[in-house]
């Protein structure tokens, strides 16, 4: 009898040893596609262009989660739309002076904290129709990188601030 | 809500914490019982606690992969507590008591002094109590996390028989030729690799109720030790399972979502149990 359950218990081992080595199954995040019935913006479509990740309809644990995996595994979701609301976060360099914007969101208990960085369109004029530090923010862009300093970043490129 | 529960359930940091957060509440359930009837129930507790105080000092030592130091030491502490059985001149409670909030005390300290992180608060806050380290589990942790768990349940399996006879009377297992030594050494190496991989499910400060809710609810229903822990691992994964889907649905933090279905399952149970007793009557 013993023999049986712990042949049971590794096989069920081996099941989910298995399944965890299914890369196959990308996260299924909510996806909007846009234009759909327009034949060119089905090309787009397939080829992901106009899907938008939409962490908004996602809980605050999922969008914690979700940030964490993207932030961790960034090349996967790179050229993606990401659409993400959370709270602004400004900083500074003292050395360069450059100016570098973020949507901040946090875990539930709320002590916790990450974010991605982002940088609006050229349709907003700065600073008037950029956003403050600690306001509620919608924004969303394209999943890029850049190269800064031998550093590589990852931002929202082109971002909307969105309602 | 379905819809929105299928959809989550596509994500695969949901998939691999599902699958780390049930086999960490069967295990500690299994192990739970024995600790409840051996009156070590707070062992999860101080033991979760001297892992923190394992993980300040590794993140002192600026230790890339800390989960070996946490669990050495964790091992350590489970055998000097657990290992010495019921001869020991510094009895249970007040042993846990002392090495449970000296490591506690010790962990925070270091962390403070050598700030090894921008955010302190916040690990040491997520930390205790767990609200989102099972979803940021890497392939390797949950990997890990899985062999160690179905070590731990094929152990248990394995010597049922003779962790239940020095659970309920160790000398008199003695006297029958049991090396109650050797199985309290395994229990206390089993609790500490739980105890270590629980911490990621509800964190330090919430793990004692990973260990003794099923047990206690179990109890309440039956009386034979072996029901008593078939059933407490139904009821520990169950309450895992639906704490967990009920805080991703919700946005609360995992770890206390799965304590209060713990306590709710163990209410329905006493209650269950107190009208069962009444009707027999």
């Amino acid at each position: 009898m013993k023999r049986i359950i712990s042949l049971l218990v590794c096989t069920l081992a081996i099941i989910t040893f298995a399944n965890c080595g299914n890369d196959k199954s990308k996260n299924k995040i909510p996806v909007k596609h846009t234009n759909a019935e327009n034949s060119e913006s089905q090309m787009e479509s397939e080829s992901g262009e106009n899907e938008i990740i939409d962490l908004t309809l996602l809980s605050d644990t999922m969008v914690y989660g979700e940030v964490y995996t993207i932030l961790m595994a960034p090349d996967d979701y790179i050229g993606k739309n990401i659409k993400i609301e959370g709270t602004c976060d400004i900083y500074e360099d003292d050395t360069t002076g450059k100016i570098y914007y973020a949507c901040i969101v946090s875990d539930a208990t709320a002590c916790c904290f990450q974010g991605i960085e982002f940088k609006l369109s050229e349709d907003y004029a700065y600073t008037e129709q950029y956003p403050c530090l600690g306001d509620k923010i919608c924004v969303e862009g394209k999943f890029d990188s850049y190269f800064e300093d031998g550093n590589t970043y990852y931002y929202l490129r082109d971002a909307q601030l969105a309602e | 809500m379905i819809d929105k529960l299928i959809m989550y359930m596509q994500f695969t940091f949901v998939q691999y914490a599902l699958i780390v957060g049930v086999l960490i509440a069967l295990c500690s359930s299994l192990l739970g019982v024995t600790l409840v009837v051996k009156r070590f129930s707070y062992i999860g507790d101080g033991l979760s606690h001297v892992a923190f105080g394992a993980m300040a000092i590794a993140s002192v030592l600026n230790l890339t992969n800390n989960m070996w130091l946490i669990m050495s030491v964790t091992i350590v502490s489970a055998i000097l507590l657990l290992k010495t059985g019921q001869n020991a001149k510094i009895k249970g409670d007040a042993a846990i008591a002392m090495i449970s909030v000296g490591a506690l005390a010790f962990g925070y300290l270091l962390m403070n002094i050598f700030l090894t992180s921008a955010n302190l608060t916040g690990d040491v806050c997520s930390t205790l109590f767990g609200s989102t380290s099972i979803l940021t589990l890497t392939k390797e942790e949950v990997l890990l996390c899985i062999v160690l768990s179905v070590l731990v349940i094929i152990l248990y399996i394995f010597n049922y028989n003779k962790i239940f006879a020095i659970t309920f009377d160790e000398n008199f297992s003695k006297s029958t030729g049991v090396n109650a030594d050797r199985y309290n050494l395994l229990i206390a190496v089993m609790v500490s690799v739980i105890i270590v991989l629980a911490m990621n499910l509800v964190g330090s400060l919430l793990i004692s109720a990973l260990v003794i809710f099923p047990a206690i609810s179990a109890m309440h229903l039956f009386k034979n030790f072996k029901m008593v822990s078939i059933s407490s691992a139904i009821f520990s994964v169950l309450c895992a399972f639906m704490g967990m889907i009920t805080s991703i649905l919700a946005g609360t933090p995992v770890g206390s979502t799965i304590v209060a279905v713990n306590v709710v399952s163990f209410l329905l149970c006493y209650l269950t149990g107190l009208i069962r007793g009444r009707l027999s009557k």
